[in-house]
């Protein structure tokens, strides 16, 4: 047995009962454990995780009604689970136990799956090394001085130590995209709307969508249309029919228009990432796509409007936690002002305070529509690029998905404003709510992972993946594994 | 802060009033060294904000949602919550039996 071999083939192995549930469980629970260094997770659910196995043994492994029985995932922290501590990273929530869980870990549940714990993230969400996980920080599989990208960098570095088959990432302007890319592993942010957002601890709600992280983008796509569908708890969730994703749409390739936006390919990224991308486009070329230059033009305007806009919704959210209702409140304070700035205060790390400041500013009056309102009208144009792409140019579109591979721990800390800008080529497809995916396309020069983006128009993520299934029939990045991670467990 | 648009539009950079203003907004105290720090890391990050002026925008319309979505109703309606109300209140810092205690709000 091989912890290092996607979900979807450990799912036809626990049908043909090659494996057992319990033996693949102890096995990612003892890596976990083996590899605490990485800073992977927040929580573990072992106990529950084995008896969930051992159920699952018994009951006789997937079927076409329990899809995932017998199959362990870690989750982010910032989805609730009504068993063990949903923290979100932060002070404020490091003893908190919710009373549901979320929509969307309930159906892989419903399923068959079980939870081998929660995954480490940057304090509700807000960041893109995690760094800013107030517990402690990842690292990243591939080199261990580096980041994994943030926020959901617990989950991209499961994945790449193969701590666990599938893991559950969010994602606001890149935070399943950017660490899927850092840690050499694929990664889905479906359409907005496309997966309930209930039971996720919200960070920018025009914008938060739920994804899966794992090896492959079958793998992906499996765990994304499981999750999928209407939830009458979220009423942003959309009632349209869910294909089945992990099954690819049949010579995809064949006359396929590839949008090569020439934004996404400028002087400011580094070189191996741009040889790379273009290998990779060329790979989908030999199956038979097409490749046509594409214009985005409003490219450059995307951070600046995301950190307006996401940081607005962000002050707006967070209100919420003033220490009454749940969270920690802060002790000897006198009169319920103090309570509150009290609790807030000791509860949020430094970029929590600074975004909920700086929406906050954006939002105050005389301002909002210098900012706000601007950034909103901006963030139409945004929308509208690629809105004219896909009706006039292009079915899919493929970009970097990162400037850079993984950059030193304490590099950008700080200074915000350049680690903002490693998000550059995420954001604009989070502002247009569109489907996109990142997957492994090869290795820079000190074999850190490149990742390729794709992107499709809204609702499309079956065509998307189809093209990034198609990828991988051709290509093996996506199947190595760290060199320090033991190829075959013991 | 000054009240003006056009203070925003040319970028005035916050002074630490400002900056103590905007925390009492946004419910939090700062210590001294983190004030400053954020009034330095704000300013950049606004200053970059201003690239946005670059673009008329009087033509174009907002977008609050990427599918254009208007409100969802649903009819107000009960619904039991079983066990739920009470797991909610086991979350309370402070309780007393069904009730959050919270510091004193009126005056005597």
């Amino acid at each position: 047995m091989d912890r290092h071999l996607p979900l979807t083939t450990l799912i036809e192995q626990l049908g043909k009962r090659e494996i057992s549930s319990v033996e693949l469980t102890e096995q990612y629970l003892s890596s976990a454990k083996n590899r605490s260094e990485l800073g992977v997770f927040l929580s573990l659910n072992e106990e529950e995780a084995l008896k969930a196995a051992r159920q699952a043994d018994q009951d006789g492994g997937p079927s076409e009604e329990m899809p995932l029985r017998g199959i362990p995932f870690a989750i982010k922290d910032i989805f609730t689970t009504s068993s063990g501590v949903t923290s979100c990273a932060s002070q404020f929530l490091k003893d908190y136990r919710s009373p549901f869980t979320a929509t969307s870990v309930q159906r892989l549940l419903n399923a068959g799956a079980f939870s081998l714990g929660k995954t480490n993230l940057d304090e509700f969400a807000m960041g893109s090394s995690n760094e800013n996980s107030s517990f402690f920080p990842v690292r990243n599989p591939w080199d261990e001085k580096r980041v994994p990208g943030g926020s959901s960098g617990g989950s991209g570095a499961a994945i790449a130590a193969r701590l666990a088959p599938v893991a559950l990432g969010t994602d606001t302007g890149g935070s399943i995209r950017q660490p899927a890319s850092l840690c050499g592993i694929t990664g889905l942010k479906p359409t907005y709307g496309r997966i309930s957002r209930y039971g996720l601890i919200a960070f920018a709600s025009s914008l938060d969508q739920p994804g899966p992280m794992a090896v492959s983008a079958k793998d992906c796509a499996l765990i994304g249309r499981l999750m999928a569908g209407k939830d009458e708890n979220d009423s942003t969730s959309v009632d349209r029919p869910v294909s089945r994703w992990e099954e690819p749409l049949e010579n995809i390739c064949e006359g396929l228009r590839i949008g090569v936006p020439k934004e996404y390919f400028i002087d400011g990224i580094s070189s191996a990432v741009g040889e790379r991308v273009e290998a990779g486009i060329q790979e989908l070329e030999k199956r038979g796509a097409q490749r046509v230059e594409i214009s985005l033009p409003h490219t450059e305007y995307a951070v600046a409007t995301y950190y307006v806009v996401a940081s607005a919704e962000a002050s707006s959210n967070l209100a919420r936690f003033d220490g009454i209702r749940y969270g920690t409140r802060a002790q000897e304070t006198e009169g319920l002002m103090e309570l509150y700035t009290k609790s807030r205060s000791e509860g949020f790390g430094p970029e929590v305070k600074r975004r909920i400041m700086m929406g906050t500013y954006v939002l105050s009056s005389g301002y909002y529509d210098a900012y706000y309102l601007k950034a909103q009208k901006v963030r139409t144009l945004i929308q509208q690029d690629f809105q004219k792409a896909f009706a006039d140019k292009c079915d899919v579109i493929a970009c970097p998905t990162t400037p850079h591979t993984a950059f030193p721990i304490g590099e950008k800390s700080d200074d915000p404003l350049q680690m903002y800008l490693e998000d550059i080529f995420t954001i604009p497809a989070s502002l247009a709510g569109v489907p996109a995916i990142s997957l492994p396309c090869g290795f820079d020069e000190n074999h850190l992972p490149i990742g390729l983006q794709l992107i499709g128009p809204a609702w499309e993520e079956h065509r998307i993946l189809s093209v990034a299934q198609a990828f991988q029939d051709e290509t093996d990045w996506h199947l190595q594994a760290p060199p320090h991670t033991p190829s075959k467990a013991a | 802060m000054s009240d003006t648009e056009s203070d925003a539009q040319k970028g005035k950079s916050l002074s630490d009033a400002d900056i103590e203003k905007l925390a009492t907004l946004s419910r939090l105290t700062l210590e001294q060294d983190e004030r400053k720090e954020l009034r330095t890391k704000i300013n950049s990050v606004i200053k970059y904000f201003q690239k946005l002026e670059e673009l008329d925008t009087t033509e174009v319309e907002p977008l609050s949602h990427v599918h254009g979505q208007q409100n969802t109703f649903r009819a107000d309606t009960c619904r039991e919550t079983g066990a739920l109300g009470e797991a909610i209140r086991q979350g309370v810092p402070d309780r007393s039996g069904n009730f959050i205690k919270v510091p004193l709000v009126i005056d005597q």
